[in-house]
């Protein structure tokens, strides 16, 4: 039997045709934002973040402003510290083998003489954080073109939001027992807790806080994937079709003058 | 949303050709370091770092891609409006950011040129040792976009005014910025 006929392999197999084929049938910049269900999404949006405001970031400032600085960033160490195993999987899965071997040092390291992961004695080493994970693996396999979708998780696509799924259950499976709702909970807190300054920026500067936070995360994720060094000319290119806008715009006015 | 020190304000000197582009952005780094040091009021350091940002950044070209093909129908007291209050925003935004000095260094991680313009890379290096990457993006001599990991300030705002313009129209966008400013001073 080979492996595709496997029933370990099906699920897989079938989701990522789901993927593909939701993704192939895009057409378009490979980077740009598609957003297809733009009413849906910005109704689950709009209710989301009337939750986050109201319940969630309060009690994660209160998180913040009770923990001392140093509980904060174990905490925070120990949960990026258990998910960096899915950062070792995807650096091979893209052929990414030093970054592969950087995360898995990291991991050893900090779960051995970090205290279980506490301390970040990996970075302290030059062991860096590479944060990869499968929607970053899709895109770099040549799925780039993704539609939007908002989850209660947050901004994220359709190749994106299984790597994501998978990256948040990751604890309660390498804790097992150990991951009970109250430790869920402090997970939750934690990430909550790291990212409220980009939500602080975001309620700063927004105008319509959907649009911002869905174009930034598309930003973001292509920034990921290319590892932080994304090909420059994109943004010059992309700014310059403004521009040709505008002066076409204008020769029209002046046409029809 | 930054810049080097004020040709403009040397008379004489106002058509003088813009500074390197690494040479601005290093310019630039040190104001805001100096205005981090200065603390003080956000009034205290928008003076201080006035001459160098609106020296440094081409607010006429981001308030042109900010609104894309509306900027034509504008007209061209919408288009000196929108382009003095983006410069207020921008500057707004700088004191209220880089208010405090906590050990940030800001350090130069190399120069891109290209055939439509210039990238000066460089990151922010906390006291805690996160980096945070600010790419500034020149075209003719000037500011025009700067991107912080991996989010681009200029495309950002253009899907952002974007959606405000579709919705609500070009007078209410000005009024959400005008608001904008006013929470940040």
């Amino acid at each position: 039997m080979t492996n595709s006929g496997s029933p370990h392999f099906l699920p897989i197999a079938l989701l990522l045709t789901a993927l593909l084929s939701g993704c192939t049938t895009l057409q378009g910049d490979p980077w740009a934002v598609y957003d297809p269900l733009e009413p849906a999404n910005r109704k689950l949006y709009t209710a989301i973040d009337a939750v986050d405001r109201k319940v969630i970031t309060p009690v994660a400032r209160g998180y913040r402003t009770v923990m001392p600085d140093w509980a904060e960033k174990g905490v925070s160490n120990f949960f990026r510290n258990v998910r960096r195993i899915d950062s070792v999987a995807n650096s091979l899965l893209q052929g990414k083998g030093r970054n592969a071997g950087e995360d898995f040092a990291g991991l050893l390291v900090n779960s051995t003489l970090g205290l279980g992961g506490f301390l970040d004695v990996g970075s302290r080493m030059g062991l860096r954080h590479h944060d990869e994970d499968f929607g970053q693996t899709l895109a770099v396999w040549g799925v780039t073109r993704t539609r939007y979708i908002y989850l209660p998780s947050g901004p994220s696509t359709i190749r994106d939001a299984p790597g994501t799924a998978f990256k948040s259950w990751i604890p309660s499976v390498v804790l097992s027992g150990g991951y009970t709702f109250w430790v869920g909970a402090i997970d939750l807190l934690s990430v909550r807790a790291d990212a409220l300054p980009l939500s602080d920026a975001r309620d700063q500067t927004a105008l319509d806080a959907y649009v911002f936070t869905r174009d930034a995360s598309y930003q973001r994720r292509k920034f990921l994937t290319f590892d932080g060094d994304p090909p420059v000319e994109d943004l010059f290119e992309e700014f310059e079709e403004d521009f040709e806008a505008s002066v076409e715009a204008l020769g029209s006015e002046a046409a029809g003058r | 949303m930054l810049l080097m020190f004020s040709l403009h304000l040397l008379p004489g000197l106002s058509v003088a050709a813009p500074a390197e582009p690494l040479v601005q952005v290093d310019a630039l780094h040190a104001v805001l370091i100096k205005a981090m040091k200065h603390g003080g009021t956000a009034a205290e350091r928008t003076a201080l770092i006035e001459a160098a940002v609106v020296g440094s950044f081409d607010f006429e070209t981001i308030a042109r891609v900010s609104v894309g093909r509306d900027w034509q129908k504008i007209g061209a007291d919408g288009q000196k409006r929108l382009t003095e209050l983006l410069r207020q925003l921008s500057l707004a935004t700088y004191a209220d950011r880089f208010d405090s000095f906590t050990g940030q260094a800001f350090v130069q991680d190399g120069v891109v040129s290209g055939k439509s313009g210039t990238v000066v890379k460089t990151h922010i290096l906390r006291s805690n040792g996160e980096k945070v990457s600010l790419h500034y993006y020149f075209r003719n001599g000037r500011i025009f976009n700067v991107v912080a990991d991996g989010v681009s300030d200029l495309a950002l705002r253009r899907a952002d005014y974007g959606s405000i313009l579709r919705r609500e129209g070009f007078p209410a966008l000005l009024t959400h910025i005008e608001r904008n400013i006013d929470e940040l001073r």
